[in-house]
């Protein structure tokens, strides 16, 4: 393994210790073109936030707000409809939204075809996770609300290896 | 603030000047604060810009670096922009927008929140929203119409 990457699970998993021991993956480089929200939306082109100036990226008619309500809205706006938990169903895919104990709205989660989960970690990597919770702690508090909708077509879960 | 009281800030911290030394130094002294005050330029005017503009570009940097550490995984510029490093670099006020500029040019990054904080503006095209390069460029085009030097 070369030293970045190296250097790259180490830091992971001193910020996410639930990772530790299980079989996740690093599927992109790091880049501060999109967050988690976007990535769990499907768009890698933009970094969604409900800024108070106007200048990030935010669902028209969604209130600009840092609640699960109004994250949820955004969702509700692709489609999804509330759900009860995060266990894979055929023909579904599931969002999660995540946060921390005061309830401020921290991180989204997206399910892959194979009920692996998807997570853009900040302005760092993309990963593949197993558990849901495993991205969960002291960074992103807890997954709160969840999401689904049908498949539209099947969602890629290839792995990245930097060289 | 003018030049020369925050100079003088930095100097007076923790400093112990003599009596002798004072009385040495005040003709110097007078021609700094004559330049940073009256706007006269002398060369100890420029000497004592260049160490300030040097010092912010340092203190930039490092609070950036912090910055990028300690922030790496959060998701959005709230909590980003709640981080002591990032607070401070608003703080810093229009002393780091030249800096910040010169660092969005370099590689687009999410200094957008600290612009707007800091100049009360917003340049940012409503179908550039989240597009951090396309942001980065509006940022840019501001300080040029604005008139800042980076």
């Amino acid at each position: 393994m070369g030293e970045e990457v190296w250097d790259e699970v180490v830091k992971l998993e001193l910020n996410f210790p639930r990772l530790t021991d299980t079989a996740y993956g690093i599927t992109s480089e790091a880049t501060p073109d999109y967050n988690c929200i976007a990535w769990a939306a499907g768009d890698d082109s933009r970094w969604w936030e409900p800024d108070p100036f106007f200048q990030y990226y935010w669902p028209e008619r969604v209130e600009r707000q840092y609640t699960v309500r109004a994250y949820a809205e955004a969702f509700l706006g692709l489609g999804f409809e509330l759900c009860t938990d995060g266990a894979f169903e055929e023909g579904k895919e599931k969002v999660a939204i995540f946060a921390a104990p005061d309830g401020l709205p921290t991180h989204a989660a997206r399910q892959l075809s194979d009920g692996t989960w998807t997570s853009k970690l900040g302005k760092s990597v993309d990963i593949r996770h197993v558990n849901l919770e495993d991205v969960g702690g002291r960074i992103y508090g807890d997954p709160v609300l969840m999401l689904q909708r049908p498949t539209a077509e099947p969602s890629s879960s290839g792995n990245y290896a930097p060289s | 603030m003018t030049g020369a009281v925050l100079l003088e800030d930095q100097l007076s911290v923790g400093t112990y000047v003599s009596p002798e030394s004072r009385e040495f130094g005040q003709p110097m002294w007078n021609l700094l604060q004559a330049g940073l005050n009256e706007g006269l330029s002398t060369s100890i005017t420029e000497a004592a810009n260049i160490a300030l503009e040097e010092n912010a570009a340092l203190y930039f940097k490092d609070l950036a670096k912090i910055i990028d550490e300690e922030c790496a995984f959060l998701s959005t510029m709230h909590e980003i922009a709640a981080h002591p490093a990032y607070r401070e670099i608003v703080r810093m006020g229009y002393h780091a927008l030249p800096l910040i500029l010169r660092d969005l040019e370099k590689r687009p990054s999410h200094w957008f929140w600290a612009l707007n904080e800091i100049t009360l503006e917003n340049p940012v095209l409503p179908e550039h929203r989240g597009n951090i390069t396309a942001m980065a460029q509006d940022w840019l085009e501001w300080g040029k119409r604005s008139g800042m030097k980076w």
